[in-house]
């Protein structure tokens, strides 16, 4: 057993790795619905609906066809979603969530002495497959 | 019939006493004169919100209004439903000590109100009115 680096991660749009990313995230969050009763001095809550999201940044390559085909996607007019998978680990089975998702930002960053780099944010629809 | 509210404890409670039924006159001298036409107040309001109870819960409510007839049988209220007041307020909330014989039954043309916010989950809105009746 032992920590993981970035080195064993991956995030897939479609099935296929992005061959750069260098930061990614996933969210998962479930409301907090409040149950709190008027006789009572601390607040009580229940679980409500469960969404999960995610953001990250894509170091530009032309040459990757994963990284155009995500940045691409908010440029294509199409309603269906896409297949998006956070893998923490490429040597085992465990660690990978997946879902329907849908691109929620992409955008460009170029500067001076710097790799171009995009950060993105995706929304998942439904709830994800997988667990960590 | 009497008809028992589900002990449910609210998240919110509002509470309108019963009013005197007062008739006031003012003369063409710009004197006012009140009387009063009957000895005991009547038609308090109690207003109770449920937030984010579970279906049990809100299928318990519906049931007590299906079970009363609407506005037409007089409901029992359990201390529940006036948690977080002290014994004496409840008192003034329950209509007991404005009013021996005040009984609560759901508003008439104002009835439960639920709204589904998650599975599992509803928000109740119930009107309540008190008043004499002749039993």
């Amino acid at each position: 057993m032992a920590v993981k680096t970035g080195s064993t991660a991956e995030l897939r749009f479609e099935g296929a790795a992005i061959a750069k990313v260098r930061d990614v995230s996933l969210t998962i969050v479930r409301d907090a619905l409040e149950t709190t009763g008027i006789g009572q001095r601390d607040r009580t809550y229940a679980y409500g609906v469960r969404g999960t999201t995610g953001t990250g940044t894509l170091l530009y390559d032309s040459a990757d066809a994963a990284t155009t085909a995500t940045m691409n996607r908010l440029l294509n007019d199409s309603e269906s979603t896409d297949t998006i998978a956070m893998v923490l680990d490429t040597n085992v089975a465990e660690g990978t969530l997946e879902g329907d998702a849908l691109i929620t930002q992409a955008g460009v960053s170029v500067s001076v002495g710097s790799v171009v780099s995009v950060p993105i944010s995706f929304s998942f629809t439904g709830k994800p497959s997988g667990t960590f | 019939m009497t008809t028992a509210f589900p002990p449910i404890e609210p998240s919110s409670r509002s509470f309108k006493p019963p009013t005197y039924p007062v008739k006031s006159h003012v003369s063409q001298s710009g004197v006012t004169t009140r009387r009063l036409f009957a000895s005991l107040p009547s038609q308090a309001e109690l207003k109770l919100e449920f937030k984010n109870i579970n279906d049990t819960n809100a299928t318990a409510i519906m049931t007590a209004y299906k079970t009363a007839k609407g506005a037409l049988d007089d409901l029992s209220l359990p201390v529940a439903v006036f948690n977080g007041a002290d014994s004496t307020l409840t008192t003034y909330l329950d209509g007991s000590s404005f009013a021996a014989g005040l009984k609560w039954c759901f508003a008439e043309g104002s009835p439960p109100k639920v709204t589904s916010v998650a599975p599992g989950r509803s928000n109740v809105s119930v009107s309540l009115v008190g008043e004499l009746r002749m039993s």
